[in-house]
């Protein structure tokens, strides 16, 4: 089976195809929901959530173009309004903190070069995007995890373009400044 | 070394995979909702996710066709035939080489003695990331105790161990099902694995009295069965990581091994603080059960480890048992792990003294799926089958129909399926003959249907499949003039002709299009658009653009029928509707209603269409913003509204955006036709 026909055969309420999807699009899906929400069974709530409602969702698809980013795009929106609903971390930025811890990735003369060290930049990293907004954490996940550009971005999280270049901005500076690189280059 | 985008990319990608390494699978998941120790009530996990997307499914083609009152109408008005006609199951065979055929584990029988205690490991089922084995346990006594196994890989390599389960199931002889998460270099064309486990037989208080080793060679790694359980391994807060590096459940008790980093050179684990609960069947929960006893165990450096009891177990039907931590030291929180044992294994029913594995296919009992036609039905356009399953499983599915014709040459056909009634076991199957629409001439049709069933375990390939020989009289097409005009907002629209079945409507309807915006004139029905026949009403079902004056003229297949009018500036298209008229001897009135017509919306707003809107809008106090993207995976555009009334709910909002566009015309138009007794 391939996609055009697992999509085909879902739109008929064939279920074998339907899994197909599930089974092909499930990890790319559940991984981006979780840098987003931060937590693995929200994750597993947004992608199954959202499997559940394909058929539903599938109406407004368009057939002759690629599944997965139109999926992904839904997963993004979906974690993004599971976390307004369920306020975890949701905090407005504090925009003076930003520009303290803003600026540290891109530029970042930092080489993992044992397992350790790797993992220590995982934590690191991983403890900044706690300290993102959720749409700053989507912003990151849609633009570096996801590949997406910013129009598709906007689209996903459901603003304007160029809100999300503000977060999107925003909160690779603030990245960036967990290695304590110069934040001028942008 | 830059930190560079690719480098982000894979940092996240580590993140994440962390919590969703490669090989997770939603759909293979045990599901249930767990219940939380600490008060709140989570999704733990999406067991049954096949059976829900099977549910969602059978709704949405619910909603597609059995939404189709006219075959309801038809099958109550007594149309059609009562077939009676039954098939046996064809078994088709399994293949072992398709991902999702199940393979058995590899059974052993092999029985040691310690102490006078006898242990015979009977199967093993090893896959890439987990390692399932069972036990038989015989002259165990009291004050004894079976303790964890260790499995060690001697040739191959180990990577991300994952905890340890052990569960018992009292018995006449007593069982015992060891579960370790962990992922071992082979894959399933890998060839098979050498390994030794071995298992400690302890005192109460843990203490060694013998160990039963077993050298296993050329362990096949390629099991799937039984279905492995859950297991959560590591929770994690405020960078407080908290592992279950395994967890006994014993008949009586239970007891885990809980490791945790530890900066302090003395344990900071309390047993009060660990928590002990197991979710029920029906979302019930036990209550919380403390620790009672702990015993410190020998960690790494910078680590702690303590064996914690509690008097607690799963009793038959339970799901899982949750095992968490709300305070380590002076450190509150929520850390919270779930363990759910795998499905029991080949040897389930403890009784039996010679086990003998159950074959995948036997176990399903396909042999005893019966499908019954029950009822059947033909028309110019489709046919219809009411099919019942003796024998039916919640993990079946009806899959695609094959339709071949009395030469057995296969028809280019479309289908749908969906229950009848709350009865799952009972499916009203449609097949639509031509995709073109064009009804067939024929007075009785004659086809060879085979139904595959799929068991959505194992959906791979269909389980079985069923062949009918259908032999249906057709029933004929109504076909009524109508040529009635009707204006309304200066448009005029008219109905041309209409078409009858017993079952559903097509009707022919021309009309001028309202002005175009700017290129844009596919101007189309609107929402609310309904066809009311006696009492029987439906809405559109579908419908096809038959000639448009912009796209020059006829746009259907073939000639155009010779009644279509030349419409300038205008267009006709054919509807349809799922009512008909029942074969009905009696005059019926028919009615016709359009509320409104509709441009589509196009992929990208003007901007100055946009501004001239949002003038509009501002007097009901709204303001809109319209977004567009471009990329390789998809495009198109969506409004945003900045500004509504307070109360205005989306769709209202949108509705109002839509006519300050200009991309509805209301009319409405409305016709009435009798139509005559057959």
């Amino acid at each position: 089976m391939d996609e055009k026909t697992a999509i085909q055969l879902t739109l008929k309420g064939n279920p074998a195809a339907l899994e197909w999807l599930v089974e092909h699009n499930q990890l790319k899906a559940v991984r981006a929901a979780y840098l987003i929400t931060g937590d693995h069974f929200s994750a597993e709530d947004v992608v199954q959530e959202a499997f559940l409602d394909l058929p539903d969702l599938m109406r407004t698809f368009d057939a002759n173009r690629p599944f997965e980013p139109w999926f992904l795009r839904v997963i993004v929106h979906r974690a993004l309004r599971a976390l307004t609903r369920e306020r975890k971390w949701v905090q407005f930025p504090d925009l003076s903190e930003m520009d303290r811890i803003v600026s540290r990735w891109t530029n970042d003369q930092f080489s993992p070069e044992t397992a350790l060290q790797q993992r220590e930049l995982e934590t690191r990293m991983w403890n900044e995007m706690k300290k993102l907004s959720p749409e700053q954490r989507a912003a990151i996940v849609m633009r570096y995890y996801l590949g997406m550009s910013e129009e598709e971005m906007a689209l996903a999280a459901s603003v304007p373009a160029g809100t999300i270049k503000w977060r999107l901005s925003a909160a690779r500076r603030q990245l960036r400044q967990l290695f304590q690189e110069d934040p001028r280059k942008d | 070394m830059k930190m560079n985008e690719e480098m982000i990319f894979s940092t996240l990608d580590a993140i994440s995979a962390r919590e969703f390494p490669q090989g997770y699978n939603l759909l293979h998941q045990p599901g249930k909702k767990a219940k939380s120790i600490f008060g709140s009530s989570r999704r733990v996990i999406a067991l049954g996710l096949i059976t829900l997307l099977a549910l969602v499914l059978m709704a949405f083609v619910l909603y597609r066709l059995f939404s189709d009152p006219g075959l309801g109408a038809a099958h109550d008005a007594g149309l059609g035939s009562t077939t009676k006609q039954t098939a046996q199951s064809t078994l088709l065979p399994a293949t072992a080489t398709l991902p999702y055929a199940q393979k058995s584990p590899a059974v052993l029988n092999l029985a040691q003695t310690q102490q006078g205690v006898t242990l015979t490991l009977e199967w093993i089922s090893l896959s890439r990331t987990r390692l399932i084995a069972g036990f038989r346990i015989e002259n165990l006594p009291d004050g004894q105790t079976i303790g964890m196994p260790t499995v060690d890989f001697s040739d191959i390599s180990v990577q991300q161990y994952r905890g340890r389960l052990l569960q018992f199931y009292d018995s006449p002889v007593q069982t015992a099902e060891f579960t370790s998460n962990q992922v071992i270099g082979v894959d399933e064309n890998s060839a098979p694995v050498n390994l030794r486990m071995e298992v400690p037989l302890e005192d109460l208080s843990g203490q060694t009295l013998g160990t039963f080793a077993f050298d296993l060679k050329g362990i096949p790694a390629d099991s799937d069965s039984p279905a492995s359980g859950q297991f959560t391994y590591s929770a994690r807060v405020d960078q407080q990581e908290v592992r279950l590096e395994w967890l006994k459940i014993g008949l009586a008790g239970s007891s885990a091994l809980i490791c945790y980093d530890n900066g302090s050179t003395s344990p900071v684990l309390s047993p009060e603080n660990v928590l002990f609960q197991v979710n029920q069947p029906e979302g019930k929960i036990s209550p919380v059960q403390t620790g009672t006893d702990m015993k410190g165990v020998s960690a790494p450096e910078g680590q702690s480890c303590a064996v914690v009891s509690a008097p607690i177990t799963l009793n038959t039907g339970d799901l899982q048992m949750l095992v968490g931590l709300n305070h380590l030291g002076a450190q509150e929180g929520t850390w919270q792990m779930a363990a759910q044992p795998s499905e029991r294994g080949p040897f389930s029913e403890p009784l039996r003294n010679s086990p003998t594995p159950q074959p995948t296919m036997s176990s399903q009992k396909l042999g005893e799926l019966t499908a019954n036609l029950i009822w059947a039905y033909a028309d110019t356009n489709r046919v219809a089958m009411e099919v019942h399953f003796d024998g039916w499983n919640v993990n079946y599915s009806v899959g695609e129909f094959t339709v071949k014709d009395a030469s057995g040459n296969e028809i280019n056909s479309s289908y749908g399926s969906t229950i009848v009634g709350n009865d799952a076991a009972t499916q009203l199957m449609t097949i639509y003959l031509d995709q073109t629409g064009q009804p067939t001439q024929a007075s009785q049709v004659d086809l060879g249907v085979d139904v595959p069933v799929y068991d959505l375990n194992q959906s791979e390939q269909p389980l079985a499949s069923f062949h009918f020989d259908l032999h249906l009289p057709v029933y004929p097409a109504q076909n009524i003039k109508a040529d009635q005009k009707i204006t309304a907002n200066g448009i005029e629209m008219q109905l041309i002709d209409l078409s009858l079945t017993p079952t559903y409507t097509q009707v022919t309807l021309c009309y001028q299009k309202p002005p175009s915006i700017g290129t844009n004139f596919d101007w189309w029905m609107g929402q609310g658009v309904v066809l009311q026949i006696g009492s029987n009403t439906a809405t559109l079902d579908g419908g096809r653009l038959l000639s448009d004056s912009d796209l020059g003229g006829y746009a259907g297949k073939g000639t155009p029928p010779a009644d279509l009018p030349t419409i300038s500036d205008g267009r006709c298209v054919q509807l349809g509707f799922p009512i008909g008229d029942l074969d009905s001897s009696e005059p019926q009135s028919l009615e016709l209603t359009i509320p409104k017509l509709e441009i589509s919306m196009p992929e990208v707003v003007p901007q100055e269409e946009i501004d001239a809107a949002n003038e509009k809008l501002s007097e009901k106090g709204m303001h809109v913003q319209y977004q567009t993207l471009s990329a390789s995976g998809g495009g198109g555009g969506g409004f945003v509204f900045t500004q509504k009334p307070v109360g205005m709910n989306d769709q209202q909002a949108y509705e109002t955006l839509l006519e300050a566009l200009g991309y509805e015309y209301p009319g409405p138009w409305k016709f009435s036709v009798t139509i005559p007794g057959r």
